[in-house]
């Protein structure tokens, strides 16, 4: 019983931070959600659902959400598939520094600010005059691209950046998780006759669920949520809107135009997307083994 | 003891009392402001110079001068405003955020013995945004011009034996003979007037300078008449069939602005404000008359029109408590001396009539030369949101010009119905 009071004692600060920073806000969200809202007002209007209502004619959300959903959709894909290969090629050198070498050299994009990496890749990469990326192809005698001014090359360009500055996260988790299987499964397998390949499949992919549920519902939120690149890459929303997210939406709305009522819809919006993803997610992968 | 404890508690409560009542000539209190502005060497060293001269004739009063990265400095505004406490008791104010601040109560108006001064005279546009039900929320410092000049590099037009146009066919001539592409890019623009000022600024002065209007007596925009179309058609055209520029400045895609492009040795000719000539001198290590000019740009139509929203401007907290201390600073500020030399200093074409026309300013700002003229042919752009207004015809320009709407009537129709609904007030 004593014990039960100190652990209620000591969790105390934390509810009390969980309440403050992250209960709170979100209660006030949606509050000012329905709500008419700018803050330089003294007094904002209780507006019930309009915003929501707002939502669902409002063609600019829209393409943000569809922009949202293909970017997120894209990116969570092919980064859960890149770091998993990756990490499983790395896991392959037996020595413990070549596969730390790699393990680092990967996940060295991870440590740079991602807005000091968007700088960079915005301004010496993609420029379509002087960057990296049309020089290359000059070399080939491909003509040259506008990466980041074209509407349907914009959103690609801005994939294939997330993908390398992101991925060397997610390869740490699966390659810890790879390192945790035991080798004896693998062992067994070995003596059936069982191919890379199918070691793979039927060993590696399995055991690895946990991870995989963890770096799934991680990515996924994080994706969601992602706006440095969109800020700092994209001019404005871009041409035809075709760099514009939800959360740079959200950002436009609440402080360029100061309409924070529809912004705060926006982003209970968001939340839910997130929400209901997550929970499905959880219920498709649910992992009830051990090993 | 007790009577021994209340003797002394009763010689200390005396010595106290004699001790405040020796006090009998009170101290002037100083009274100390705050200055908030953003982060720009030349401007910050004149404020501080100006705040110098005030604090030295008014030794009652003290001002601090804080300055933010512009890019935290509107959000450092906005909250101290909002929280109603706390803050600066005097803010540099961009006048677009005027219309958003002054109908909150956020901002104190301008006594009306002085505001009546300043109304009576700067140039009207200078003061549009900052009014709100007839009373002035800010004392304009500059003239926000983006229009009737432009920025040439002359090495590019000696090299290929040209002269200055002076007229609008020879500038569009002029852009597309000094256009190169190679291997399908745009290695060197004409005329880049493709950028996110620009075009609407652009868009407008053609209207005007053929006659037209943009907006009527209600403040409804009107964009679905002649000149309209006329000069939204010679836009498209340039682009599209004269080649002067790309889309690139507002699409994105390119490592540098526009007007640093010229600087770079890229492009020919690039409209923009007079703001920009600071950055070919200091961050491109150019000699203004040498390696660039700024000359005046003809105009569309066969006279001088063209609108101008309000630009950098000095407001008051409505919630200061020194707020009488406060407008004696931006009094003393507003006379012809101090704005001159602020001016000057800030490179800013002057809002105070009398400081435009005055001969030394051109003395100490040859650039200026193609602007002083002309600030009698502005007229306010009017009272919106110029962020919102200037997206809608850009977004529109870009999807006429990619073919997502298909021609200028219907892109005016939709522009004007879109301005209307989300942008007039």
């Amino acid at each position: 019983m004593k014990n039960k009071k100190f652990v209620y004692f000591v969790l105390i600060p934390i509810f009390l931070h969980m309440l403050i920073f992250i209960v709170g806000p979100i209660i006030a969200g949606f509050a000012i959600s329905m709500m008419d809202y700018n803050p330089l007002r003294d007094t904002n209007a209780f507006v019930g659902l309009a915003n929501f209502k707002q939502l669902i004619g409002d063609p600019v959300l829209m393409k943000a959400l569809t922009n949202t959903l293909m970017f997120v959709g894209v990116t969570v894909v092919l980064n859960i598939a890149f770091s998993l290969m990756i990490a499983q090629l790395v896991s392959i050198f037996k020595s413990n520094k070549i596969r730390a070498f790699f393990r680092m050299a990967f996940f060295l994009p991870c440590v740079a600010p991602l807005v000091a990496s968007s700088v960079v890749w915005a301004r010496s990469i993609y420029p379509t005059a002087t960057g990296l990326a049309n020089m290359m192809l000059k070399t080939i005698g491909v003509n040259p691209v506008n990466w980041l001014g074209d509407p349907n090359v914009l959103m690609w360009s801005i994939i294939v950046f997330t993908i390398w500055v992101d991925i060397g996260y997610n390869i740490i988790l699966f390659s810890a998780g790879i390192d945790g299987i035991p080798t004896n499964f693998y062992e067994a397998a070995e003596m059936d006759g069982a191919s890379a390949w199918h070691k793979f499949r039927f060993i590696t992919l399995p055991l690895l669920g946990r991870t995989m549920t963890f770096v799934i519902i991680m990515t996924l939120i994080s994706h969601f949520q992602m706006f440095a690149q969109f800020s700092v890459m994209v001019l404005k929303s871009g041409p035809q809107n075709s760099g514009l997210v939800l959360t740079s939406y959200v950002y436009k709305m609440a402080f360029e135009l100061k309409n924070m009522g529809y912004a705060s819809a926006i982003a209970v919006l968001l939340f839910a997307i997130i929400f209901i993803i997550t929970l499905i997610q959880q219920k498709i992968q649910k992992v009830d083994w051990d090993y | 003891m007790k009577k021994l404890i209340v003797l002394i508690m009763s010689m200390f409560m005396l010595t106290s009392l004699v001790g405040c009542s020796g006090n009998d000539t009170p101290e002037t209190e100083t009274i100390k402001l705050t200055f908030w502005g953003h982060q720009n060497e030349a401007w910050n060293e004149s404020y501080r110079a100006i705040g110098d001269s005030f604090m030295a004739e008014n030794p009652g009063i003290e001002i601090t001068f804080e300055f933010f990265p512009y890019d935290q400095f509107e959000s450092k505004v906005q909250t101290s405003l909002i929280s109603k406490e706390g803050g600066a008791d005097m803010y540099e104010m961009w006048g677009g955020w005027g219309v958003d601040f002054a109908s909150t109560g956020a901002l104190a108006a301008m006594p009306d013995d002085m505001a009546a001064n300043v109304i009576d005279q700067v140039y009207p546009s200078t003061i549009g945004a900052l009014m709100y039900e007839g009373k002035l929320y800010g004392l304009p410092l500059e003239f926000n011009i983006e229009n009737g000049a432009m920025l040439v590099n002359t090495q590019i037009l000696k090299d290929n034996n040209m002269s200055v146009p002076t007229t609008w066919d020879e500038l569009v001539s002029a852009g597309t003979k000094l256009t190169k592409i190679e291997d399908g890019l745009m290695v060197q623009k004409g005329f880049d007037f493709v950028n996110w000022d620009s075009v609407p600024y652009m868009f407008l002065s053609m209207i005007l300078s053929t006659g037209g209007s943009y907006m009527d007596a209600n403040g409804k925009f009107t964009l679905q008449t002649p000149e309209a179309k006329t000069a939204l058609q010679e836009l498209y055209d340039m682009v599209v069939v004269d080649k002067v520029t790309d889309l690139e400045g507002l699409v994105g895609g390119g490592d540098l602005e526009g007007f640093q492009q010229l600087f770079a040795g890229r492009n020919a000719l690039v409209p923009r404000g007079p703001w920009v000539i600071s950055e070919g001198v200091v961050s491109f290590g150019l000699e203004y008359g040498v390696d660039f000019d700024y000359v005046a740009m003809p105009w569309f139509g066969d006279k001088a029109a063209f609108a101008a929203e309000t630009g950098w401007a000095l407001s008051v907290n409505g919630n200061s408590a020194q707020q009488e201390a406060a407008y004696k600073f931006l009094n003393y500020f507003y006379q012809d001396e101090q704005l001159l030399a602020h001016n000057v200093a800030a490179a800013q074409i002057p809002a105070k009539i009398s400081v435009a026309q005055d001969p030394e300013l051109l003395t100490l700002m040859p650039f200026a030369a193609p602007l002083v003229g002309i600030l009698e042919d502005a007229q306010f752009i009017g009272y919106f949101n110029t962020d919102q207004f200037k997206e809608a015809v850009n977004n529109t320009f870009v999807d006429l010009v990619m073919g997502t709407i298909p021609s200028v009537d219907e892109a005016l129709v939709s522009l004007e119905e879109h301005l209307n609904t989300n942008v007039a007030k």
